[in-house]
């Protein structure tokens, strides 16, 4: 009987401690609600001249989730636009805010917002979302988020579904990018194991893209027109199309779970490796038409896109980074 | 009704059990006994508690721990290969010490203890996956021992019951956990450590009720059973029954189809919205937890062989209706006959080959066995990639419906002759 009575004891504590834990966690908030922003007017100012909106953290430990911009030419001004998203992108016109939400497994809600930071229109999907990029002109928005990752469907197999939305609407054009066919040396090329991810937009209906099947990755450029791909270079992931929409900065494959930042030539097919060392999984944003900007470790960093230098601290606390130049079109 | 008159009959059915228990097991006073009631709740509150964490630990890696969940995945299949070699070890450690209790209670508690520690370990991938990894290992040396105590506290003709009762509890841990875990953060924000606590908590109760509630071995007398050596676990693969069912088994597991499929294909060909694929698992689960104690003493009655047959007959109709299923409704029918199937063979088997294996080498046995199955189903997930990446979905879901009838019309031939032990 010994047993049973310390057994009783053990299921006490187990209970009461953890409902108090849960209890205190609930108490503690954190989370949920939206930052608080700050005021319009100085927001206006700010965003006036070139600047960069990134995502921080109130104690710079992940999860880095507020949504903040800081003035190009004095990055140390930074301001609370009041939003709180998982991934980021912005630019003159648009910006969309991917959050992801809790219920019987993860979905998530994409926020699209006007210059003004005033809510357009809201759109969503399933999975956890890891990316997202606007069209120059504001219209379409894409997001990324790794599917199945719950346990119910066998942790272990993730697969990514790539959506894009149609900003004014909230509406998928695209609901996944699967259904699009997909060309390689002008024969169909449709493997079924293929997925996407990482897209960034050309123009309202030219797009470029990850595709991966097997083990193997492809950079496809796709034309929502005709609702076609076309394989362009292999092993590319994560490509960001320069403001002249003549290269491609991306992350090379360089060993398994290993990357090197790199910028294609689109012309040429030439390959430049770019001169951080460090294995880093983002999506670049161009900051002009010669830097690069990206997140590693907490911090927002900066790298030519020649290949030469050495990257550069741009901002500390800082994840997601889109540049937006008010008198350019950016991407 | 006086509580003292009411606590002495309590006390009287206590001493009747003790009685029963030393009188090796008598009467159908209790269906499948404490024990196996005991394990089923310690693998309930064990499951729940691993398939809380399983179920955050993408969206915590990937937003607090800040990685890609693609990284997370290779790991995975390491810890899962990690897990089936150290599975044959458990069986037949409880079985050499003759002390399943203990070995089974070892595995737990090393789950357990990995809990606590993802709230220290921080953002470091390396030793997260060390802890997912020792959590895989726990749980591959604790399933062997713990269903050879289900088996050695029940008599031969309740195995099918003793084993539903548990993979019933089993399957409600299982089911519990994501919710749990989702409603956590639901209600508090990235409390990530609150959900780590509440496993814990939930682990440490698993581990209390077998170290604390379960009763241990049964010890024979040295002279009743042998001791298990490496060449008598080497010899039960020549005892017919068993051999004969592991052939089957094996053989019906390369024709299976990873249920990860059969919930995307479903949610393809039904085309409903992504979000609601969890709720398919949920489905086919209730459906399992509600049929296996039925299915189990259906087995006692008619034959642990003729159900474990026929849960197989009723995945080749899942298939069939994977192929031809249009409409949502269908997934009334679908889900169930899918918990229905797993209902039939998971428990059923472990009973079937229980009654098949010498006491002395349960927990040998049994892991064999479900070496066999696991690798069988490793196998076919990687035929039925291939066959599905050359010919296309439904030609794979075509070609493994039939491999299945062919492994059925084996399997019943090769059970033909074998009496069952039910």
């Amino acid at each position: 009987m010994n047993g049973r009575i310390a057994f009783a004891g053990v299921l006490a504590v187990c209970v009461a401690g953890a409902g108090a834990y849960v209890a205190w966690a609930m108490a503690r908030g954190g989370g949920g609600d939206a930052p608080s922003a700050a005021s319009a007017a100085s927001l206006r100012k700010l965003t006036a001249s070139p600047y960069v909106a990134f995502l921080t953290s109130p104690k710079d430990v992940a999860p880095y989730d507020e949504l903040y911009v800081a003035s190009l030419a004095r990055p140390s001004r930074r301001l609370a636009v009041g939003l709180r998203c998982d991934r980021v992108a912005m630019n003159d016109a648009m910006g969309s805010c991917v959050e992801h939400n809790v219920g019987i497994g993860v979905t998530y809600t994409v926020t699209f917002f006007d210059s003004a930071f005033h809510e357009v229109a809201h759109g969503g999907g399933t999975g956890i979302p890891s990316r997202t990029r606007l069209s120059p002109s504001g219209r379409l928005a894409a997001v990324t988020s790794f599917t199945q990752g719950d346990s119910y469907l066998q942790a272990g197999q993730f697969s990514t579904t790539t959506s894009i939305f149609d900003t004014h609407t909230g509406r998928a054009v695209v609901a996944n990018l699967e259904r699009l066919h997909v060309f390689r040396g002008g024969r169909a090329f449709d493997p079924l194991d293929r997925n996407f991810w990482g897209v960034t937009f050309a123009s309202d209906s030219v797009f470029y893209a990850t595709m991966a099947s097997g083990n193997t990755t492809w950079l496809v450029r796709g034309d929502l027109r005709t609702r076609t791909m076309r394989t362009v270079h292999e092993n590319v992931e994560c490509p960001s199309l320069s403001p002249d929409g003549a290269r491609i900065a991306f992350k090379r494959r360089v060993a398994s779970g290993a990357w090197r930042f790199t910028v294609l030539d689109l012309s040429t097919g030439a390959e430049t490796p770019l001169a951080e060392h460090e294995s880093v999984d983002d999506q670049l944003a161009w900051l002009d038409g010669s830097k690069l900007a990206y997140g590693w470790q907490g911090a927002v960093w900066v790298v030519d896109a020649d290949g030469g230098g050495r990257p550069r601290l741009l901002l500390r606390n800082a994840q997601s980074p889109t540049v937006v130049d008010p008198g350019l079109r950016s991407t | 009704m006086s509580s003292l008159e009411r606590m002495y009959q309590v006390e009287s059915a206590k001493i009747l059990l003790k009685r029963g228990a030393a009188r090796e097991r008598s009467g159908p006073r209790i269906r499948v006994g404490r024990t196996v009631v005991l394990l089923g709740l310690t693998s309930l509150f064990t499951d729940l508690s691993s398939e809380a964490v399983n179920a955050i630990l993408p969206l915590y890696l990937v937003y607090s721990v800040g990685l890609s969940p693609l990284q997370f995945g290779a790991l995975d299949g390491i810890n899962n290969g990690a897990a089936g070699l150290v599975r044959v070890l458990g069986g037949g450690l409880g079985d050499r010490l003759r002390r399943h209790k203990e070995v089974a209670a070892l595995g737990y508690g090393l789950s357990a203890l990995t809990r606590p520690l993802f709230l220290v370990v921080g953002r470091s991938f390396a030793l997260i996956g060390g802890l997912v990894f020792v959590d895989r290992l726990g749980k591959g040396i604790r399933t062997a021992p713990r269903d050879a105590l289900i088996s050695l506290s029940v008599p031969k003709e309740r195995l099918g019951s003793a084993f539903g009762v548990h993979r019933a509890l089993d399957t409600a841990g299982a089911m519990l956990g994501p919710l749990v875990a989702f409603a956590i953060l639901r209600s508090a924000p990235d409390a990530y450590d609150a959900v780590f606590v509440v496993s814990f908590a939930s682990a440490v109760i698993g581990v209390g009720i077998i170290v604390l509630l379960v009763p241990p071995d049964r010890r024979p007398a040295p002279h009743e059973q042998p001791e298990l050596t490496l060449a008598r676990a080497a010899e039960l693969l020549r005892l017919p029954s068993f051999r004969r069912l592991s052939l089957v088994a094996t053989a019906l597991a390369l024709a299976t189809i990873s249920d990860a499929f059969v919930y995307l294909r479903l949610q393809r060909s039904l085309s409903f919205d992504p979000r609601y694929l969890p709720l398919l698992f949920v489905g086919s689960a209730c459906s399992y937890m509600a049929l296996a104690v039925p299915f189990g003493a259906l087995a006692d009655r008619v034959g642990k062989r003729a159900v474990f047959l026929s849960g197989y007959a009723i995945l080749a109709v899942v298939y069939v209706l994977l192929l031809t299923a249009t409409s949502v409704e269908l997934l009334l029918l679908i889900l169930p006959l899918f918990g229905a199937y797993y209902a039939a063979t998971d428990g059923v088997l472990a009973a079937a080959a229980s009654a098949a294996l010498p006491e002395y080498a349960r927990g040998t046995g049994l892991s064999l066995l479900a070496s066999c199955t696991s690798l069988g189903r490793f196998a076919a997930s990687l035929a039925f990639g291939g066959v599905w990446v050359a010919l296309g979905a439904d030609a794979a879901v075509g070609v493994f419906t039939a491999v299945l009838l062919l492994a059925l019309a084996f399997a019943a031939h090769v059970l033909r002759r074998s009496p069952d032990a039910a």
